[in-house]
C-alpha cells in the first residue's frame, strides 16, 4: 500500500513534469523589433519599409496639406479635412486629419531612420551594406525632419519614448536635416554603398550621393546658408535622376488622391495657383507639362484643372527632387546673399527658363529672362518658377513664407488669399501627451 | 504535438509500472445487499434519481422512477453509514449495522431549498458542503437543462442563475450566446466565464465571425455541448470564490459535469422531441400605395400608385427541429459507465438556415483499487450549419440588411430568367429574397474533449487527484455569393477559412484532511496545473467567380492570411480550511500563476483569498430564540483576487513590424500599436457577503448577496504622443467596478400528497462604471459605427452621440420647417451620452405545479432598464430608402416628408428603451408507466419557449445583439435575426 502511494505520486508528477517546459513562444505572424534589427534580412525590409512609408504614405501629406494651403490645389470633395484646410484661418482644428498625417508620419519615419541607424553597426554586415543603410537612413530622417520644417513653427528632430520629446525651431530643425546629410555624405564617401546595398533597398532608383547633396542644398537656401547652397546645388550632376518608384500595391499617392476612382480629392488650380500678377507665356512646357485645362471652378470658386506631369498614372515614379530645383536654388541664393549676385542669378534662373534638355522633360522652353534686372525682380521671378517648376513637391507653404507673399488674414474662407496659415498648428495628439508642446502659431 | 505523444507514451508506460508495482491487501468481506424506497416528505412522493451511497465507497446506486433502489455491495463486517443525497434535498445519512445480507432502509428526504447539504467543488479541488462556502455558489440540475426548447447549455439556464445575465445574441438556429456574470469586467477581452467541463478547461470561442462574416452574429462554442448529457452545472461568480482559478478567473467559472454511470443493469433513455420555430412578430412597415416622384426633396409633395410589398414574407419563415437522444448507463462494482448519442437538427426563421450536431458521448469509471480509480471521458461533436448572412457591421450582404435598405415598391421576385431584381436603390444592398434563395455560406465544426483523471484515497486523510484535460475542434467555415447578383459583391464572392484549435490542461491537486481537535477540523490543498491552447487559423477570399463554381481559389484572390498562436499558463495553490463544530468555517488560499503572454517580469501573479461562513442557526441561542421561525440562517463573507488574460493575445506584448512589399522587394514597416514588454494580466479584487436563510420549516429559502468588484489594471490602447514614433500602446492604464446585488428566494407554498407548488424567484442588480481611461478618457469600441463607447465614469459601451436640440419644457425643438434638429451641450459638444446598453436589473420568476403525473412549469425572465440602439428603424424611416412605417406615414401627410431623414442624422431618436419580461419557458409534462414489460417511464411533454414578450420595443425583439458576442459593443440592433418562438413536443422514455 504505502509504495503504491510513493509510486502514485512519482508517475503524477512526473507526468507533471513533461509539460512545464515551453513558456516562451516565437511570433510567427510577424517580426518583432528586437528580429527585425538583429538580422540581415531584417535591417534590409526595415530600410525597404521607411522608404516605402515616406514615398507612399509621407508623400500623400508632405504634398498635399501645404498644396490646399497655398492654392496649389483646389478640393473638390466634402472630405471634412481638406474643406477644414481649404477654409483655413486660425480656425483650422489642431485635430484636422492632415495636420495629424504629416506630423505623425514624419515622426514614424524618423523612429525607424533611428532605429536602422542604431542597429547597423551592431549586424554583422559587408561595410558598404552598412555605410549604406546608415546613409539612408540619415538621408530619410532628414528629408523627415525637413519636411515637417517647411510646416511647422517648431519641431521634433528625435523621438522618446516617453511622450516627452523636445521641440527645436523650424531653423534647428533644416540645420539639423543638414548635419545629417553631411553625416551621410561623409559615410558614403568614406565607404561607397555595396551593391548588396543598391539591389536590395534603393534598386538603383535612388542616387544617394546626388540625393543627399541637393537636399543639403535645399535646407541650406531654407536655413539662410546661401553660400553652403550654392556650393552643394553646383555640386549635382543635373543630368542624375532620383525616384521614389511605385507599383499596383504601393500607388503613386498624388494620382490615389487626384485621379483614382474618378473621386478627385483636389485638383490643380490654373496658373499653378498664382495670383493673376504671375503671368506665364501659354508656350511654357510646364503648363502642359502637369497641367490639363479644365474650365472648371470647385466648390469654392477656385479655378481648376486636370492634373498630368508625374501625377496621372497609378505607378508613375515620382522624382525624389527636380534638378531644375537647383539652378533656382543657385539664382535665389545668389539673390539673397550678403552682397547679391545679380548675373549670377539671371545665369542660373535662365537654365531653368530655357530648359529643353530636362532629364524628366520639365522643359519651360521659353525666353531668357527680360525683366528688371533688381533683386525683387528676379527674386519674384525665382517665385514665379519656383510654382511653376516645383509644383506638387510640398516646399509652396515654405516658398509662399520666404518669398513673403502676403500674411493670412487668420479669417476662414478667404479664398482670395494667397495662403491662409502660415504654419501648421500642433496636433492634439501631440499635445495630449507630449508636455514639451509649445503653443500653437498665432496663424 | 510531439510532446504530447511522448507524452502519452510515457504515461502508459508509467501507468503501467504503477500497476505493477502495486499490490492490494486483502480483507476479510461478504457480500450484502441493499434496498429500500425514498420518497420526499410531505407529498410521500417517490423520490426518482436519489443517489444511495454506501460512505467512503463506490457501492451504491440511484433510485429508480418507483424511488426503489437496490444494490449489493462487498463489505468488511461492522458497521456501514448509508448516504442518501437528491440535489434540492437535505442529504441523510443513516448508520447501518451489517447484521444481516439484505438490510432495507426506506428514507425519507425532506427538501432544502438552500441546497446547503449540496456538494460542491467549484472553487475547491475537494468535494464540499456548501454551507461551508464563504461565497455564493449557485448550481443547475439536469432537468433543468431539458424540456425547454432550448439546445445550448448556456440558452438552458438563462433565467435560472443570479447574478448571470444570459443574453441571446441573435435568433440563428445556433446563434450566440453571451453569459456575464456580475458584469463585465474587461473592456477589450471577452467577459465571458472560464468554462470547465469534468475539469477540462474548454474552448467557447466566437470566432466564426472571424473565419466568414455572418454580419457580426457567430455561434459559441458552447454549442457542441449537449445539455442532455449534463448531471448539474456549478457556477461561481468572482474572484472572491474564484481565486484558485487564478489567472483566468476574474470572470467567475463555471463547471459542468456530465452524467456518469452508477452500479446497477443498464439504464436506457430514450428521447425525442420535434419542434417548431417561428418569427414572433412582424414589424410595422410601408404599406401606403404611394411613393414620391422625388424621394429627396422635400418640397415636391407629388406622388405615383404603387404596389407595396411585405418583403419579411420572403425572408422569414417557420422553421421545423427534431432532436433525438439515447443513453446507457450503468456498472458494477469495480466498473460504471455512461454513453450516449444525439442528433438535432434545428432549422431557423430565415428561409434555408440549419443547425445540426450529431454528438457521441462515453464517460467510464474503473475502480483500479480500494484507493484508485480511473476516469475516462470521451465526446465527439459534429455541428453543422447552413447559414445566411444577417446584420452588417462590416459585411453588408445580408439578408436583413437588404431588407432594410430596400424600398417595398419594387417586386422581390426573379423575373423569368431567374434574376434577382435590385431592391436597394440608392447603395448597393442584397435583395433579401435573392439572400435567402441563392447565397451558401456554412460552417462544420469536429470537435473532441476527452480526458483522463485518477482520484486517490492515499490514506484515510489523505487524497489525490490528476487530470488531463483535452478540447481539439476544427471549424471550417465557407462563404459563396454566385456570380450576377444584387449584392454590394457583384461580381461573386468566396471564402474559405479555417481554424484548427486545441488545448489541454493537466492538473495535480493533493488533499489532507484531519481533525485538530474534537471540534476543529483541517483541510489542506496543494495544486498544480499546466495549461497549453494554440491555434492556427487560415482564410482565403475571392471575387471575380467564374459561374457555379463555389471554391475561392478559383476567383481573383482578394486577400489571404494565416495565423498562428500558442499561450501556455502555469500555477499552483494551497488552501488551507478549517471548520469548527460544524458551524463555522474559514479559508484562505494562494495562488502563483503564470502564462506565457504577460511580460518577462509580469509572468507570475500572485493572487489570494480569504472566506468566512457562519450556520448562526446552529446555535443554541438560536434556536432557542428564532429558531421556529428561521431555521436555518448562515452568514458569509469573502474576499478574492482573480486575473483575466482575454484582452491579451498570445504576441501582444511585442512590437511588430508588419510584412509588406514594394517594387518586387520585401519590407517590414512598424505598426501604429507599439507593445508593451511590461503588460501585465487585468486584475480584479472582489468582496461578497451575504445570507443564507430558510424560514418555517424551510418552507422558503432566501439567499442574498451583495458583491464589490474592482478591475484594476485594465489593457486600454493608450494614446501615445506621436513623437514617440507610434499611435497607441495597449497598458494597463484602466480601472473598472461592479457592484450589485443578487436574490434568490425559493418557496415551497403547497405540498400535500397529490398537488406540489414551488416558486423561485431571482433577482440581480449589477451597476458597472469604467473609472479610469488613461489618456483620453474616452474612445469609440470598433465594431459599432463609433456610437458605443468607453468614456471614464460611465458604464461600458454606453451610446455616445448627437441628440435632440430640446426647448426649454424638454419637448424636441423643430425648425421653420418643422424638422427637429441636433442640440449642443453647454460646453459646446455636439454628442453626449445617449444611452446605456447595461441592465439596471434582471430576474426570473419560475412556478412549478404538480398534480399528480401532470407537471406545469412556468418560467418569466425579465431585463430592465437596458437601452437597444434601433439602426434598423433609423435606415427603414428615411424616406430615401421607402420600407418604413413611418415612410407611409409621411406619405399619408401624418408627418412632414423627410422627417425621417432629418431624425437619421440625431441618433437619440434611435435609442429606445429595451426593457422585457419574457415568458420564456412554459413546459407541461405527463409521466405514466406503462404496461409494457421493462419500460420504467414515460414522459409527454409539451414545451413553449419564448411565447410572450412583454416590452415597448419597436423592432422584432429587444434581445438582440448585431455585434455578437462583444464585450463592449451591446444592445446594437441591426438587421439581426430575432429570437424565434418555439414549441415542441416530445417524448421521453426509461427502460
Amino acid at each position: 500500500m504505502k509504495n503504491s502511494i510513493i509510486y502514485f505520486i512519482i508517475c503524477v508528477s512526473l507526468t507533471l513534469g513533461l509539460f512545464s517546459c515551453e513558456t516562451d513562444f516565437d511570433n510567427p505572424n510577424a517580426a518583432t523589433e528586437d528580429q527585425v534589427f538583429s538580422s540581415r534580412e531584417g535591417i534590409f525590409a526595415a530600410a525597404v519599409g521607411l522608404q516605402q512609408l515616406y514615398s507612399t504614405t509621407g508623400i500623400r501629406w508632405i504634398v498635399e496639406t501645404p498644396a490646399i494651403t497655398t492654392r496649389e490645389g483646389g478640393i473638390t470633395t466634402t472630405f471634412q479635412n481638406m474643406i477644414e484646410l481649404e477654409d483655413g484661418g486660425t480656425a483650422l482644428p489642431n485635430f484636422n486629419s492632415n495636420v495629424q498625417g504629416l506630423w505623425s508620419t514624419m515622426l514614424r519615419v524618423i523612429k525607424i531612420a533611428e532605429d536602422i541607424e542604431a542597429n547597423a553597426a551592431t549586424i554583422d554586415l559587408d561595410p558598404g551594406t552598412q555605410s549604406g543603410l546608415v546613409a539612408h537612413a540619415k538621408l530619410f530622417k532628414a528629408l523627415a525632419i525637413g519636411s515637417l520644417a517647411q510646416n511647422y513653427e517648431q519641431v521634433i528632430v528625435e523621438t522618446s519614448n516617453e511622450n516627452d520629446a523636445s521641440f527645436v525651431t523650424r531653423v534647428q530643425g533644416f540645420e539639423n536635416a543638414i548635419t545629417l546629410l553631411t553625416e551621410a555624405a561623409a559615410q558614403i564617401s568614406g565607404t561607397a554603398p555595396s551593391s548588396e546595398f543598391i539591389n536590395g533597398v534603393t534598386l538603383g532608383n535612388i542616387d544617394l550621393s546626388n540625393t543627399i547633396t541637393a537636399y543639403t542644398a535645399r535646407y541650406n537656401l531654407f536655413a539662410g546658408n546661401y553660400d553652403a547652397a550654392i556650393a552643394a546645388a553646383n555640386s549635382v550632376d543635373l543630368t542624375s535622376t532620383s525616384i521614389f518608384a511605385y507599383d499596383t500595391q504601393n500607388q503613386n499617392p498624388i494620382w490615389a488622391r487626384i485621379i483614382q476612382n474618378d473621386a478627385p480629392n483636389f485638383k490643380p488650380r490654373d496658373n499653378f495657383g498664382l495670383p493673376v500678377e504671375f503671368v506665364f507665356d501659354s508656350a511654357d512646357g510646364r503648363l502642359a507639362f502637369y497641367l490639363v485645362p479644365l474650365d472648371e471652378t470647385n466648390q469654392n470658386g477656385l479655378p481648376i484643372e486636370d492634373v498630368a506631369g508625374f501625377f496621372n498614372e497609378i505607378t508613375e515614379p515620382i522624382p525624389v527632387y527636380l534638378p531644375d530645383e537647383m539652378n533656382l536654388i543657385i539664382a535665389e541664393a545668389n539673390l539673397r546673399a550678403g552682397s547679391p549676385d545679380l548675373a549670377a542669378a539671371t545665369a542660373a534662373l535662365n537654365e531653368v527658363l530655357t530648359d529643353t534638355d530636362d532629364p524628366f522633360e520639365v522643359n519651360a522652353n521659353v525666353a531668357a529672362y527680360s525683366g528688371d534686372n533688381t533683386v525683387d525682380a528676379l527674386l519674384n521671378e525665382v517665385y514665379r518658377n519656383r510654382r511653376a517648376e516645383l509644383l506638387f513637391t510640398g516646399m509652396s507653404l515654405e516658398d509662399s513664407r520666404r518669398f513673403g507673399r502676403p500674411q493670412p488674414s487668420g479669417a476662414a474662407m478667404n479664398f482670395a488669399e494667397e495662403r491662409n496659415r502660415n504654419f501648421y498648428p500642433y496636433p492634439d495628439l501631440e499635445r495630449n501627451s507630449n508636455p514639451n508642446t509649445p503653443d500653437d502659431p498665432s496663424i | 504535438m510531439r510532446k504530447l505523444y511522448d507524452y502519452f507514451k510515457k504515461t502508459g508506460f508509467l501507468l503501467a509500472v504503477c500497476c505493477l508495482l502495486t499490490s492490494s491487501s486483502i480483507w476479510a468481506q461478504s457480500q450484502y445487499t441493499f434496498n429500500g424506497t425514498v420518497t420526499e416528505n410531505g407529498t410521500n412522493a417517490p423520490l426518482s434519481g436519489a443517489s444511495v451511497f454506501i460512505d467512503g465507497t463506490s457501492f451504491g446506486t440511484i433510485s429508480d422512477f418507483d424511488g426503489n433502489y437496490s444494490f449489493t455491495a462487498t463489505l468488511e463486517q461492522g458497521s456501514v453509514t448509508l448516504s442518501i443525497s437528491s440535489l434540492g434535498f437535505t442529504t441523510q445519512e443513516i448508520l447501518i449495522d451489517l447484521s444481516s445480507q439484505t438490510i432495507t432502509t426506506n428514507v425519507v428526504l425532506v427538501e432544502d431549498l438552500l441546497s446547503l447539504d449540496e456538494v460542491v467543488v467549484t472553487g475547491n479541488p475537494v468535494g464540499v458542503n456548501k454551507r461551508t462556502l464563504g461565497n455564493a455558489i449557485s448550481s443547475v440540475k439536469s432537468e433543468d437543462l431539458v424540456n425547454n426548447g432550448a439546445i445550448a447549455v448556456d440558452q438552458a439556464i438563462s433565467g435560472k442563475i443570479t447574478g448571470a445575465l444570459v443574453q441571446q445574441n441573435s435568433g440563428d438556429p445556433a446563434g450566440g450566446i453571451s453569459i456575464r456574470l456580475r458584469g463585465p469586467s474587461t473592456v477589450l477581452g471577452n467577459s465571458d466565464p472560464l468554462y470547465i467541463v469534468d475539469g477540462i478547461i474548454i474552448s467557447n470561442s466566437s470566432n466564426s465571425n472571424d473565419l466568414v462574416d455572418l454580419g457580426g452574429t457567430s455561434q459559441n462554442r458552447l454549442v457542441d455541448l449537449n445539455p442532455n448529457d449534463i448531471e448539474r452545472i456549478e457556477i461561481i461568480k468572482g474572484a472572491a470564490a474564484a481565486a484558485i482559478y487564478g489567472s483566468r478567473a476574474s470572470n467567475g467559472v463555471v463547471q459542468i459535469f456530465t452524467k456518469k454511470g452508477r452500479t446497477g443493469a443498464p439504464k436506457f433513455n430514450f428521447s425525442t422531441n420535434v419542434r417548431v420555430n417561428e418569427l414572433r412578430k412582424e414589424i410595422d412597415y410601408n404599406t401606403v400605395p404611394l411613393a414620391w416622384v422625388d424621394p429627396f426633396d422635400r418640397t415636391n409633395l407629388e406622388t405615383v400608385p404603387v404596389e407595396r410589398f411585405n418583403l419579411q414574407d420572403e425572408f422569414f419563415e417557420s422553421g421545423f427541429g427534431i432532436e433525438n437522444f439515447l443513453s446507457v448507463s450503468g456498472g458494477n462494482e469495480k466498473t460504471s459507465y455512461y454513453i450516449s448519442g444525439s442528433f438535432l437538427d434545428n432549422e431557423g426563421i430565415i428561409k434555408n438556415t440549419d443547425f445540426q450536431r450529431i454528438g457521441f458521448k462515453t464517460n467510464i469509471t474503473q475502480k483500479a483499487w480500494d484507493w484508485l480509480e480511473i476516469n475516462a471521458g470521451l465526446n465527439y461533436t459534429r455541428s453543422v450549419s447552413n447559414d445566411i448572412p444577417n446584420g452588417g457591421i462590416n459585411a453588408a450582404y445580408g439578408a436583413i440588411t437588404g431588407f432594410v435598405f430596400s424600398d417595398n415598391s419594387i417586386n422581390p421576385n426573379p423575373d423569368e430568367s431567374g434574376v434577382y431584381p435590385v431592391t436597394s436603390l440608392l447603395v448597393p444592398r442584397t435583395n433579401p429574397l435573392e439572400a435567402v434563395d441563392r447565397f451558401d455560406f456554412g460552417q462544420k465544426v469536429n470537435r473532441v474533449i476527452t480526458s483522463i483523471g485518477l482520484n486517490a484515497k492515499i490514506t484515510d486523510k489523505l487524497s489525490a487527484n490528476y487530470l488531463l484535460g483535452l478540447d481539439f475542434f476544427n471549424q471550417s467555415a465557407t462563404a459563396f455569393i454566385p456570380i450576377n447578383n444584387t449584392s454590394p459583391n457583384g461580381d461573386g464572392f468566396a471564402r474559405r477559412a479555417d481554424i484548427n484549435n486545441f488545448q489541454y490542461n493537466s492538473d495535480l491537486n493533493l488533499a489532507y484532511q484531519t481533525p485538530i481537535t474534537e471540534d476543529i477540523e483541517s483541510t489542506t490543498t496543494l495544486g498544480g496545473s499546466w495549461q497549453y491552447e494554440e491555434f492556427d487559423r487560415v482564410a482565403i477570399e475571392a471575387d471575380g467567380l467564374a459561374p457555379v463554381v463555389e471554391v475561392a481559389s478559383d476567383g481573383s484572390i482578394l486577400a489571404q492570411g494565416e495565423t498562428r498562436s500558442q499561450i501556455s499558463y502555469w500555477g499552483s495553490f494551497l488552501q488551507q480550511s478549517f471548520s469548527y463544530k460544524d458551524r463555522l468555517y474559514l479559508n484562505g488560499a494562494i495562488r502563483l500563476d503564470g502564462a506565457s503572454t504577460f511580460g518577462e517580469d509580469e509572468r507570475n501573479q500572485l493572487y489570494a483569498k480569504a472566506s468566512l461562513s457562519y450556520i448562526i442557526s446552529e446555535e443554541d441561542f438560536w434556536k432557542n430564540t428564532f429558531g421556529n421561525a428561521f431555521n436555518t440562517f448562515k452568514l458569509r463573507g469573502s474576499w478574492g483576487q482573480a486575473g483575466n488574460l482575454t484582452a491579451l493575445s498570445a504576441f501582444q506584448r511585442f512590437t511588430t513590424l508588419n510584412p509588406s512589399s514594394i517594387n518586387g522587394t520585401p519590407s517590414l514597416i512598424p505598426g501604429t500599436q507599439q507593445g508593451d514588454l511590461d503588460i501585465a494580466p487585468e486584475r480584479q479584487e472582489e468582496i461578497e457577503f451575504g445570507f443564507d436563510a430558510g424560514l418555517l420549516n424551510n418552507r422558503i429559502g432566501i439567499e442574498f448577496t451583495y458583491y464589490k468588484q474592482d478591475v484594476t489594471d485594465l489593457l486600454l490602447p493608450r494614446e501615445l504622443a506621436p513623437s514617440t514614433g507610434f499611435g497607441s500602446r495597449i497598458e494597463n492604464v484602466g480601472d473598472l467596478e461592479n457592484e450589485g446585488i443578487e436574490i434568490l428566494l425559493r418557496g415551497a407554498p403547497i405540498k400535500t400528497n397529490d398537488f406540489s407548488w414551488d416558486v423561485t424567484a431571482t433577482f440581480s442588480q449589477n451597476e458597472n462604471v469604467v473609472t479610469r481611461v488613461a489618456g483620453g478618457g474616452q474612445f469609440a469600441l470598433a465594431g459599432s459605427f463609433a456610437t458605443s463607447f468607453v468614456i471614464e465614469g460611465e458604464p461600458l459601451g454606453v451610446f455616445f452621440r448627437q441628440f435632440y436640440a430640446r426647448d426649454p419644457d424638454g419637448s424636441i425643438s423643430l425648425d421653420a420647417d418643422g424638422f427637429p434638429f441636433r442640440g449642443t451641450t453647454d460646453d459646446g459638444e455636439s454628442s453626449k451620452v445617449i444611452g446605456d446598453p447595461n441592465p439596471d436589473w434582471f430576474g426570473s420568476l419560475i412556478n412549478e405545479f404538480a398534480y399528480k403525473n401532470f407537471k406545469l412549469r412556468i418560467q418569466l425572465d425579465a431585463v430592465q432598464g437596458f437601452d437597444v440602439f434601433n439602426w434598423n428603424r433609423r435606415l427603414l424611416d428615411n424616406v430615401i430608402f421607402g420600407g418604413g412605417f413611418n415612410v407611409g406615414q409621411e406619405l399619408l401627410g401624418n408627418r412632414p416628408k423627410g422627417f425621417g431623414g432629418a431624425q437619421a442624422g440625431i441618433f437619440e431618436e434611435f435609442v429606445e428603451d429595451g426593457s422585457f419580461v419574457k415568458l420564456r419557458e412554459l413546459a407541461f409534462s405527463y409521466d405514466f408507466k406503462p404496461p409494457i414489460k421493462g419500460i420504467e417511464n414515460v414522459q409527454l411533454s409539451l414545451v413553449g419557449r419564448n411565447l410572450i414578450s412583454w416590452d415597448d420595443y419597436s423592432g422584432w425583439d429587444p434581445e438582440i445583439n448585431t455585434a455578437g458576442q462583444s464585450n463592449g459593443v451591446r444592445g446594437f440592433d441591426f438587421a439581426g435575426v430575432p429570437i424565434p418562438r418555439t414549441y415542441q413536443l416530445g417524448v421521453n422514455v426509461s427502460f
